[in-house]
């Protein structure tokens, strides 16, 4: 596997990493970022004011969310410290910060959900997902920083976020009838914060803490029969009639599985690296929609083969994110395919030239698009992982990492 | 069979016609793939379903000669009043009732006569087809105006009828046998009388009026005046071709024309390129919910007859979109999670399947995928047979049952035990075991009928 070789995507061959490089940098630092500097970011309150029209390019409200204001910090953060070491980057995640820090909620409690522009608190208390999400942010801010202070804080609200969601009360709105659940999402944020973590530094609890994550996914929310991960586990399956429970949703499994990859080659664990590939891959395969191409992201009943049948801009790049790092690690062809396919149709679909952003979601053929949202969490973090990806492999000139070397079981992912 | 590895390799072989396929229905373009049936790397199949091609012929044969036939030869035929009583408990291997119907005796006279025609002429099997058609010629067949009732869809053992009219099915799968059957026997008599019941059945088939409930989409669907069948196309179609295999008949020349006209110019969805089941009398697509229904087994079904009436034509082109768009239905039908296809996608917008599984429809894809194999050497058809193959082994075959299980839930936990199946299963056979024959033959070459 580990020949010199020169990489190339797709049975066409068409996309070269340095001509898809090419690409993902343009619209990452073309296009998105110079519109979200000028049509999302608040110079003069801090924070991100995602509720826009971005055929228009009109907003449509000031507004604020928790939620967002983590995930721009963790943006900025991440470009300043792995892309661009500009000081124009920091001063955003900076202004989200100083935007957000006021409304630290004390002890479990969560961050208010909704800001007015100004940073006045308009709704009641948020969900586990604004904390999580603002851990992830202080915890690469911190980093951009140099200020242990932050990371602190973010490993502070992870802790937190576990303790919260493994009490026996704890409810979660979707699924808010279910006593005792756990839900594949909040093992997916923890787990891809706390690895993040500990990119910048040793940390034996955030490992306890990922360990622990993985081992519910795997052993709990991993239905061994349809191979598909299920959104929510209950103690006792037959003690509920929810019928939620035989849910995949598969923008959070896939998504969670190229997390599972990331941080198997971060702690070199090829044994974790090909199980979550051969998740992801069956993940993938399952979720796409053979009749108008790109993936559905929700089977509401596995069994029975119930779909929503709209489309996600996100899904489709968390899709690329694993794919890439498959072909980074193992150059598969499986994967090579799959990027070929699913670029080709997100720049089909979801690229609409005269528009401010890409369009986040929309129904099963994008003839109706939700035009109305910035969303700038999931696909800058699309460019900028999938970036790196191609520049590593540009780097070693097309040569497949070293990580599974070794390993005698590659073929059988 | 590891069901996530079996959807893992299907994904990542399904490359080749697929590409085709996307490309000829006008869908996003970028990322497709060759617009060409890839031929496998190298000019000879050596394996198929992890055997060589004379292991897998040898597996086809001893299904078919020494199961199905001694079983039906034991459980099903009726020796003393001739014809098939299908109603057999597969596992326990007794007969729940000794009822016969049209379509079954048109089914198993095809069968039976197909049998000795093509696997060595046993007066045996033609005295069971010889059984039947006297059954069919003594019982079923009656004169009726050209616009009148189907004959009765079921009968005692004896021949008395059990219910009231039958449909058009009774009567094509009786010409179908029929026709068979003339050839078997050497009596032309068959031949006109088979062809006279076609003809009469498109005529019926021509009216505005003609009535036909769809109810394979609901109980409750909605009755469409002179519908447009896709298989009724696909009955007509089968008849007609296999009679212009051997003979020269204008007449059936232009039906076979017609029907692969109304099947891949009409019936076939160009928004979407799958196969709508139903369309209204003058071929557009009904304002109700047909118009998003996709039958996908007999679009699969149909397709590869499609494919082997381009063969009889030497049809290059006609080939290359009835494959490409048989290997699209295939992708789409794939259950993905636990193996094997779909029949029904009900409603193709709002991706609502039924999610039982049916024997036939697999055994369709099979002979579907044997056919590009032995004709283009094409890698996705070849991984497709392979995983299908398997799949219904897995599933379908139980070494102690009569015979194999027709049907059942999604993951085959629960099937229908009472049925022989002497028609889809036995076509599957003797088809695929003339096609590997063939193919060891020419010692794994494909036979490049298409260039």
């Amino acid at each position: 596997m580990n020949g010199q070789r020169q990489v190339s995507f797709g049975s066409t061959g068409q996309f070269r990493p340095e001509k898809l490089a090419e690409r993902y940098q343009a619209e990452l630092m073309d296009r998105l970022i110079p519109n979200l500097d000028k049509f999302v970011v608040d110079r003069q309150y801090g924070g991100f004011m995602c509720e826009f029209d971005i055929a228009a390019k009109k907003r449509l409200s000031t507004n604020k969310r928790a939620w967002y204001e983590g995930r721009g910090i963790w943006a900025y953060a991440f470009l300043y410290n792995r892309l661009d070491a500009d000081d124009r980057y920091l001063t955003i995640a900076t202004g989200s910060k100083d935007f957000i820090m006021p409304h630290v909620p004390e002890d479990n409690g969560f961050f208010p959900a909704l800001f007015a522009r100004d940073g006045s608190v308009i709704s009641g208390e948020g969900d586990i997902f604004g904390n999580l999400y603002i851990a992830e942010g202080l915890l690469e801010y911190g980093w951009a920083m140099s200020a242990p202070m932050y990371r602190a804080m973010g490993k502070d609200l992870i802790r937190k976020s576990l303790q919260v969601c493994l009490e026996a009360d704890y409810r979660y709105a979707p699924f808010k009838d279910v006593a005792g659940g756990q839900f594949l999402n909040h093992w997916m944020v923890i787990l891809w914060a706390a690895s993040q973590a500990l990119t910048h530094e040793a940390d034996a609890g955030m490992v306890r803490i990922i360990d622990q994550c993985i081992d519910y996914v795997l052993h709990r929310h991993l239905h061994p029969e349809s191979g598909l991960l299920n959104d929510v586990w209950v103690p006792d399956r037959l003690a509920t009639t929810d019928s939620g429970l035989d849910s995949c949703n598969f923008g959070i499994g896939i998504q969670l599985l190229w997390m599972m990859m990331y941080e198997a080659e971060r702690r070199q664990d090829a044994t974790l690296f090909l199980r979550a590939a051969r998740l992801f891959k069956h993940h993938v395969t399952v979720a796409k929609d053979e009749v108008y191409g790109g993936y559905l992201g929700y089977l509401s009943g596995i069994e029975d083969q119930r779909w929503r049948t709209d489309k996600i801009l996100g899904l489709h790049e968390e899709i690329l994110i694993g794919s890439l790092f498959l072909v980074e690690h193992l150059d598969d062809t499986w994967a090579k395919e799959c990027i070929e396919e699913t670029f080709s149709y997100v720049q089909h679909s979801f690229a609409k030239s005269g528009y401010a952003f890409w369009v986040s979601s929309g129904d099963r053929t994008l003839a109706v698009e939700n035009r109305q949202r910035v969303e700038f969490y999931h696909h800058s973090r699309h460019l900028m992982l999938g970036l790196l990806s191609l520049r590593r492999l540009m780097k070693r000139k097309g040569r497949v990492s070293d990580f599974l070397a070794n390993t005698t079981d590659i073929n059988q992912i | 069979m590891n069901n996530i590895e079996y959807s893992r390799r299907s994904f990542i072989k399904q490359q080749s016609l697929l590409g085709l396929g996307m490309l000829a229905f006008g869908l996003p373009g970028g990322f497709l793939k060759a617009a060409g049936a890839t031929t496998a790397t190298g000019p000879v199949i050596d394996t198929l379903g992890a055997m060589t091609l004379k292991q897998l012929r040898d597996r086809y044969h001893a299904a078919l000669f020494d199961q199905f036939i001694p079983n039906m030869d034991a459980l099903v035929i009726d020796h003393e009043y001739g014809g098939f009583m299908c109603n057999v408990d597969i596992v326990t291997r007794e007969r729940k009732s000794d009822a016969k119907s049209a379509w079954y005796e048109g089914r198993g006279l095809w069968t039976y006569s197909f049998l000795y025609n093509n696997f060595g002429q046993d007066p045996a099997i033609l005295k069971a087809a010889t059984g039947s058609k006297d059954f069919i010629v003594k019982h079923i067949i009656r004169d009726t105006p050209a616009d009148g009732d189907f004959w009765p869809a079921s009968y005692n053992r004896t021949g008395t009828e059990a219910s009231g009219e039958g449909n058009i099915y009774g009567h094509l799968f009786i010409a179908e046998g029929l026709a068979e059957f003339a050839r078997a026997s050497g009596d032309e008599a068959y031949y006109q009388q088979a062809k006279e019941i076609v003809l009469d059945c498109l005529r019926r088939y021509d009216q505005p009026d003609y009535a036909y409930h769809v109810n394979y989409l609901s109980a409750d669907a909605p009755r469409v005046p002179g519908p447009r069948v896709l298989g009724h196309w696909m009955v007509f179609l089968r008849a007609a071709t296999q009679i212009l295999e051997r003979r020269q008949d204008p007449e059936i020349e232009r039906l076979a024309s017609r029907c692969v006209d109304a099947i891949m110019n009409h019936h076939l969805n160009p928004e979407y390129g799958l196969m709508n089941e139903l369309l209204n009398h003058d071929f557009s697509r009904p304002d109700n919910a047909f118009a998003n229904f996709s039958y996908l087994g007999h679009a699969i079904e149909t397709l590869w007859m499609v494919m082997f009436e381009a063969g009889r034509k030497k049809d290059r082109a006609l080939f290359r979109t009835a494959a490409a768009a048989f290997c699209r239905h295939v992708k789409v039908a794939a259950d993905r999670i636990y193996g094997g296809f779909f029949r029904s996608l009900d409603h193709v917008d709002q991706y609502t399947w039924k999610v039982d599984k049916v024997l036939w429809l697999q055994e369709e894809v099979l002979i579907g995928t044997l056919f590009l194999l032995e004709h283009t050497g094409d890698t996705w058809a070849q991984q497709c047979f392979d995983d299908t193959y398997q799949y219904v082994q897995d599933k379908f075959t139980k070494p102690e049952y009569a015979f194999w299980i027709s049907a059942g839930n999604r993951k085959l936990t629960e099937f229908q035990q009472v049925r022989a199946e002497h028609y889809h299963h036995p076509r599957h056979l003797m088809l695929n075991l003339l096609a590997l024959n063939r193919m060891v033959e020419r010692g794994g070459k494909i036979s490049g009928i298409f260039g």
